[in-house]
């Protein structure tokens, strides 16, 4: 996940460096609220053009959930 | 072909009195971080109605600013358009009891529509149809809201965003060579209506006690199914997906191109959103209007109060070319060219 922009851009969301954000970086009711997941949604609309339902994006735990959920999203036929 | 138009003449705009301030939402919520719900939805202050104070007292301020100022006269309306999704009762209309208190004549038509965010291009449209198909030649379009009635104490999110106000727009026939108001676009897309949505307390879902329960969410914020539910995320998902391809295919329909376009407006939904949108269609920073900081998310009103602070301030002029777009609640989305007179 270095040196990916989009992990950069993502690091700033969660305020963390991004050499932390590792698929076992932990999504807690601390840094993935309301405010933090429509950054997200922008962010993973502008990089990979997909739109990702809220509620699916509420429920990831970790960082490595949340990159499964949009490789699933953009290898999906629709 | 020269032919009967309809042509925007007028709008005047009414903030709520009262006023709420970050400063004041922060001292309401000491564990809350205010400052990132402003990098968010860029709100300074959002306008609060009085206990006492409907939309249709707000839309009436700002339609009495307009015959103060001289533009026209009530005689002259001969139709009153009233959007809101804050009436006055469930019945009858409130464009009725304003049609009396504005001294409106009695052989006004008047009647309300119930949109919110997209509520004032399809206001427009109505008042274009109106006149351009004769059957009247002064519409009175009055639009806004005022959510803070529906908003919980306790749902410092829904605070944070929205404000009240209305705003009256002046719609009138004359002769011209090109189309002034128009073309539109619009849409509907009814399976998001549960994302942003008062659950209960009309007909579907009767009020009672179960209704007036007040629950807490994942958020912290607190409220009942008989006040203002949004699903924040929902909504972004629907506007980055859906307005790209509804603008630009309003300007193919138009045959303009991004350049003929002089200033841009959306509904003030979410400055965080707004810019995203503006970096995704690509339109100049310059071009683009957000009164988010001052105005709050005003529902229907937010269009023609930008409109109203655009022509103020000089950002346009005779001549130029508007395009506005308005999307939200429903979700109902439209969009229209506006060439100013």
């Amino acid at each position: 996940m270095d040196n990916n922009p989009f992990f950069e851009d993502l690091a700033a969301i969660l305020e963390v460096e991004p050499g932390e954000l590792q698929p076992d970086f932990v999504l807690n009711q601390e840094n993935w609220n309301s405010l933090s997941i429509v950054s997200t949604i922008v962010l993973i609309d502008e990089y990979f053009s997909i739109a990702i339902p809220g509620e699916n994006l509420r429920e990831c735990k970790s960082l490595g959930e949340l990159w499964q959920l949009i490789k699933d999203a953009t290898n999906s036929p629709g | 072909m020269k032919r009967r138009r309809a042509a925007l003449k007028a709008i005047f705009s009414y903030l709520a009195p009262e006023k709420l301030t970050n400063n004041m939402l922060a001292e309401r919520f000491p564990d809350w971080n205010i400052d990132k719900a402003y990098q968010n939805t860029g709100v300074a202050v959002r306008s609060i109605a009085a206990a006492d104070q409907c939309t249709s007292d707000l839309g009436i301020i700002a339609a009495e600013k307009m015959f103060a100022a001289g533009v026209c006269n009530p005689q002259d309306i001969d139709f009153l358009l009233f959007c809101t999704q804050t009436p006055d009762y469930f019945l009858p209309a409130s464009a009725c009891l304003m049609q009396d208190r504005l001294g409106l004549p009695t052989s006004c038509g008047a009647f309300d529509f119930n949109l919110g965010c997209s509520g004032y291009v399809y206001g427009l449209a109505l008042g274009k149809g109106l006149i351009e198909a004769g059957l009247a030649e002064n519409v009175l379009l009055i639009v806004g809201d005022t959510p803070s009635k529906a908003i919980n104490p306790r749902d410092k999110g829904a605070l944070a965003l929205f404000s009240d106000g209305a705003s009256a727009t002046l719609l009138t026939a004359l002769t011209s060579e090109d189309e002034l108001i128009g073309p539109f676009v619009f849409g509907t897309d009814g399976k998001g209506a549960k994302n942003l949505i008062i659950p209960a307390g009309a007909f579907r879902q009767r009020s009672c006690p179960e209704t007036r329960a007040e629950r807490m969410d994942n958020d912290g914020n607190v409220r009942s199914p008989e006040q203002l539910f949004m699903d924040g995320a929902e909504i972004f998902n629907f506007t980055l997906q859906a307005i790209p391809p509804l603008v630009n295919r309003l300007l193919e329909n138009a045959g303009l191109i991004w350049s003929e376009i002089d200033y841009v407006i959306f509904h003030q939904a979410n400055q965080f959103m707004l810019e995203a949108l503006r970096r995704k269609i690509k339109i100049p920073k310059e071009k683009f209007a957000l009164i988010l900081e001052t105005h709050g998310n005003t529902s229907s009103a937010s269009i023609p109060m930008a409109l109203e602070i655009a022509l103020q301030e000089g950002r346009i002029a005779k001549g130029n070319k508007i395009l506005i777009s308005g999307f939200g609640v429903g979700y109902s989305m439209a969009a229209a060219i506006i060439t100013l007179i």
